[in-house]
């Protein structure tokens, strides 16, 4: 009977050592796009990207790729990227659980100076979650883990 | 009591019983037999200890009414009892397997379990995206999941 326990016991930790064997760092791309109505082909950084805008509500004729970054953050630090695009763009990314199959981490974008969002999220490894931030145009922007 | 000839008669008695003596000698016989009440109880206890002889033998034969018969009944009960018992016996045999083949069994059903993902929680989708709490302090938003693949757009409005 105790060997069995203890059979039970290590099939557990190797269960809840997969989490812990993952990448202790958040790894996150985020792309910046602007939307328009403008007929043409999706730029080749973002064609990750094509499949999902497309199931998505947003019905613009081309996504342009504006800028692109890409940040490994281990747990406990924060990731600043800042754009300086017409509305100058900054975010800061902290890790706060990076389990085996979803991350967890806190996001804070500001636009022109001004925080727009503020969240937590729980994303899927090799997910993607988009923030439509306001402006003349619009952006876009995507915020992918693992790429 | 018995008189000189009754003593030379037994042999006669014993002859006469089993029917042995002619006609002429049984009839002589019988008549000293009317006379002599010892010779005729000889003659009763013949027929007694014969009689009973008889029925013992049918007895046997019969297998009724004999002291023997509970014995065997009991015997062959507790034989047919013990046949009984035996199947048990197999199966206890089989509860006693060896230790290592219970814990072989256990750790077989285990890894079984956790290949087969029992252990492991539901599918997510490719695009899950939970949003634990969100705010924005100047801006309304509006929150687009799709259903199938879970992509999540946060729509900061002017």
């Amino acid at each position: 009977m105790r060997i069995i326990f203890c059979v039970i016991v290590v099939l557990f930790n190797l269960i809840s050592n997969l989490d812990a064997a993952y990448s202790d760092n958040l790894e996150v791309t985020i792309d910046v796009l602007e939307p328009s109505e403008e007929p043409g082909k999706i730029a080749p950084g973002i064609q990750y990207l094509e499949d999902k805008i497309n199931r998505s509500p947003l019905k613009y004729q081309n996504y342009m790729e504006l800028a692109s970054a890409f940040r490994s953050i281990p747990q406990g630090e924060t990731g600043k990227i800042e754009f300086n695009l017409r509305q100058q763009l900054k975010l800061e990314i902290r890790p706060i659980d990076l389990g085996e199959r979803k991350v967890k981490f806190s996001l804070k974008i500001w636009s022109g100076g001004s925080l727009i969002l503020e969240s937590d999220l729980t994303l899927v490894r090799m997910g993607t979650v988009m923030v439509g931030s306001p402006g003349n145009p619009d952006l876009i922007i995507a915020i992918s883990e693992g790429f | 009591m018995k008189n000189e000839t009754c003593h030379n008669n037994e042999v006669l008695l014993d002859a006469y019983y089993d029917g042995e003596l002619s006609p002429e000698e049984a009839r002589e016989y019988k008549s000293h037999l009317d006379q002599c009440p010892e010779c005729a109880q000889t003659l009763r206890d013949y027929s007694s200890i014969s009689g009973s002889l008889a029925e013992l033998s049918r007895e046997l034969q019969s297998g009724e009414g004999i002291s023997l018969w509970p014995m065997i009944s009991s015997r062959l009960e507790r034989e047919h009892s013990v046949r009984r018992t035996k199947p048990v016996t197999r199966r206890m045999f089989l509860l006693r397997r060896p230790a290592w083949m219970g814990l072989a069994l256990s750790a077989a059903a285990a890894l079984i379990l956790f290949f087969s993902g029992a252990f492991q929680s539901e599918k997510l989708p490719s695009n899950f995206c939970q949003i634990e709490n969100i705010s924005s302090p100047e801006h309304n938003y509006m929150i687009y999941q799709d259903k199938s693949d879970g992509l999540t757009i946060i729509w900061i409005m002017e």
